[in-house]
């Protein structure tokens, strides 16, 4: 239910913004408001419930049909008034430059002087160094207030150890709104665009990025697929190509992964999308731990089970809420063994490996106390 | 676009930022330090009085108030025990009177043998000693002799209080419960058990071994109802006037309505302020309740009493170490260092330790039942609900 609502919000956020962008209430573009209209009320049809993405796709590409055919009409009807006014210009031209062979040639640099002037000012409106500056200081004032946001979001998971995972996932979601908004701010607020100069400016940066930057863009939008489509959140312990461990923050570009002998693995977030998760809690803060215990073939079963059982449901780190269960198998490969597993979730993931070592330990100790040979553990 | 504002906006929310940041890293250090350094000077309270709030368990059945609920349920569990032959379990709170509940269930069960165990039991020849005396066969030797007791004509009740003494959480720990429980099975046609246990074991052996389904019947204490507390509070006061004196931290509503207030009018209204106070803490629990009374008294002269409200100390922020052992305490009711050792399976020194740091923190205390034995450690009554929250958060245990 909170996944849906919060859904809706980030859906409706988003395509508001992008909606504004594009048109900026102009009334001129009334038929492109009522054709993105449309697709809104067709959303289910072309399944714009996960992919964002997809959806801003099919916009841009009924945008672009929409423009062209009106482009065409208009030019149809601009051709047939521009003929009519060569005749008219070519008249106008001839004579002006009849009046041209007479005038002093001193006069041309100082029109080109005019000119650079102009272009300078106009280029200088566009791009000032208040501008620059303020673009420069809001955007480390963002970074700032993310790095912010990110420690209040980890101290208030210490705090609230239960709901430690849930307080986490928000974290890069605000990031992203957090700097979604400021750009959109920014760009209205500084450059004010219109919807051609955007078109114009989305199509050449399009361009750019699919030749020099194309990696980049695909870790965002892995990053974006990441954050919004949830296969795995903060927290959460993962298995991605070996690397075993605690996300522990999920950027734009990359996630950082804390795996068991405590370095960070920083995978980029389209390697992450390409490859297969292996997702050991999924959102809760338990996980099922499993511990091997290796022992000879005709052990007392009765005994061992009784000692496995007991040993995992008086571990300190065991989630007591959730059952024990422990399973005998036999392997005949190259030593006849017997391999006991012990299956039990911890109160914590993060006390996964305490758990395993607890068990066993205590496991070892009684069964070499009852003589029952000496455990060995895989992970 | 105007530079300039920009730059006091931004000049403006940085400011804000770094005051919000400042408040949330320093002011709890601050407050922690004054906790530490504050000295607590308290006057000397007559003893007289202090005995009128004494915790022990009652011993007549009129004396004891609130559990009217419990008493009959009791009644119906053994009624229905002649029908059923189903053992009774009650589970209750620390402090919760189920001792005096088990002294006043006299009026109900007139001839019940009620067996209180005081320290942990730790094998079967302790048990038979305290079981055979109670079911009267001396021959007894072991459990098995007591599986196959003679009959006898009359109806037997035997009272076990606190059934969790008879496990520690260890491996081959549970086996004195289990033939307990096997004892009783073996039995239950012949003699109507009743056993109590504090409702952490209950949990834990509840969620490991399916402890509760061994009994049909489970009585469950409720929260005393804060008029009855009240009521003992104010029946433990009589011959003394109260006073009630403005607390430490007062609300700002607080603040403003003594200013406009009479002095009658500034009693009623401190009065219902501590009452307030001094039920979150009690939660209904009558112990909690009469601790919380004792702190609260600053002095008494003459026939009056003088009454500020006890702020209990934040216990801070406890390591992983000392939460295991609060929760091993709690499963148990009280444990000595050895048996500690034995359920965290960590260093005989490492446990004495982490015991002595919680000692000092207050949040345990030592009780020697037997000079012979080494002394048990309990869970003080006064850090028990901020304990409680800390383990039920950090820990995840779902007690509340």
């Amino acid at each position: 239910m909170c996944g849906r609502v919060f859904y809706f919000f980030y859906e409706s956020f988003f395509m508001k913004i992008f909606y504004k962008i594009l048109f900026f209430n102009n009334k001129k573009n009334i038929d492109y408001q009522y054709n993105i209209l449309y697709l809104f009320n067709f959303k289910n049809l072309i399944i714009v419930n996960r992919s964002l993405i997809f959806t801003l796709l099919l916009i841009c590409a009924t945008f672009q049909m929409s423009a062209q055919n009106e482009l065409l009409d208009s030019l149809q009807s601009k051709i047939e008034k521009i003929k009519k006014d060569s005749t008219y210009i070519a008249q106008q031209a001839k004579e002006k430059a009849a009046k041209e062979k007479a005038k002093p040639v001193e006069q041309v640099p100082g029109e080109v002087r005019e000119n650079l002037n102009d272009a300078l000012d106009k280029a200088t409106k566009i791009i000032s160094p208040a501008k620059i500056l303020t673009i420069i200081i809001a955007s480390l004032f963002v970074w700032l207030t993310t790095k912010g946001t990110n420690w209040m979001y980890r101290s208030l998971a210490d705090s609230f150890n239960r709901h430690r995972l849930r307080i986490l996932r928000l974290q890069p979601i605000t990031n992203v709104i957090l700097w979604v908004i400021t750009i959109y701010v920014l760009v209205i607020t500084l450059f004010n665009p219109t919807p051609e100069t955007l078109w114009a400016l989305m199509g050449s940066s399009a361009l750019a990025l699919g030749f020099a930057a194309q990696d980049i863009v695909k870790n965002i939008f892995g990053g974006l697929l990441i954050i919004f489509d949830r296969p795995f959140q903060v927290g959460d312990r993962i298995d991605i190509n070996g690397n075993y461990g605690e996300v522990v923050r999920i950027g734009i570009r990359n996630t950082d992964i804390n795996t068991l002998d405590d370095s960070i693995v920083t995978i980029p977030n389209s390697k992450i999308i390409s490859e297969h998760i292996s997702n050991a809690n999924s959102g809760a803060l338990d996980c099922m731990v499993v511990v091997d215990l290796w022992l000879p073939i005709g052990i007392d079963v009765e005994r061992v089970r009784k000692i496995a059982f007991e040993a995992a449901i008086t571990s300190r780190y065991l989630n007591i809420d959730k059952t024990v269960t422990v399973l005998f198998f036999d392997h005949f490969d190259n030593h006849p063994a017997t391999n006991v597993k012990i299956k039990a979730y911890v109160l914590d993931a993060r006390y996964e490996k305490g758990f395993a070592g607890d068990v066993t330990e205590a496991a070892k100790k009684a069964l070499s106390e009852a003589s029952i040979y000496q455990t060995v553990r895989r992970m | 676009m105007d530079f300039k504002n920009i730059f006091y906006r931004i000049k403006d929310v940085v400011s804000d930022y770094g005051k919000l940041t400042y408040e949330f890293l320093f002011v709890d250090e601050k407050q922690e330090k004054s906790v530490i350094e504050e000295v607590e000077e308290r006057a000397e309270i007559p003893e007289a009085y202090l005995q009128r709030f004494r915790l022990h368990p009652l011993h007549d059945a009129k004396q004891l108030e609130g559990r009217d609920e419990e008493m009959a349920m009791m009644q119906r569990a053994y009624e229905n025990w002649k029908i059923t032959r189903s053992p009774l379990l009650i589970v209750g709170e620390f402090g919760a009177g189920m001792t005096s509940l088990l002294n006043a269930s006299s009026s109900i069960y007139p001839h019940a043998q009620i067996l209180e165990n005081t320290c942990n039991i730790s094998n079967s020849d302790e048990l038979v000693r305290e079981l055979k005396n109670a079911l009267n066969y001396p021959e007894a030797r072991t459990l098995k002799d007591l599986n196959t007791l003679p009959k006898k004509d009359d109806e037997q009740v035997v009272i076990f209080e606190n059934i969790e003494r008879l496990f520690i959480r260890k491996i081959y720990g549970f086996n004195l419960l289990e033939d307990f429980l096997l004892l009783i099975h073996a039995t239950k046609k012949d003699i109507f058990w009743v056993a109590t246990i504090n409702q952490y074991s209950y949990y834990y052996l509840n969620q490991v071994i399916g402890f509760g389904s061994n009994f049909l019947s489970v009585i469950r204490l409720q929260p005393i109802k804060k008029a009855v507390i009240e009521g003992v509070i104010n029946e433990r006061n009589k011959g003394y006037e109260r006073v009630f004196l403005k607390p430490n931290t007062l609300s700002g509503t607080l603040t403003q309505q003594l200013k406009d207030s009479n002095a009658n009018k500034k009693q009623e209204l401190l009065k219902s302020d501590f009452f307030n106070k001094f039920h979150a803490f009690a939660d209904g629990n009558i112990s909690q309740a009469m601790l919380f009374w004792k702190r609260s008294v600053t002095y008494v002269k003459e026939k009056r009493v003088y009454v500020k409200a006890y702020e209990p100390k934040s216990i801070g922020q406890l390591s992983l170490e000392e939460l295991f052992v609060l929760e091993a305490i709690l499963q148990h009711t009280s444990l000595s260092n050895q048996e500690l050792y034995a359920i965290l399976r960590n260093s005989n020194k490492g446990s004495k330790l982490i015991l002595e740091k919680l000692m000092e923190n207050d949040l345990l205390y030592a009780k020697t039942y037997d000079s012979q034995f080494e002394p048990e450690y309990q869970i003080n009554l006064l850090h028990l609900n901020a304990v409680k929250a800390q383990i039920h958060s950090r820990l995840n245990r779902n007690i509340k």
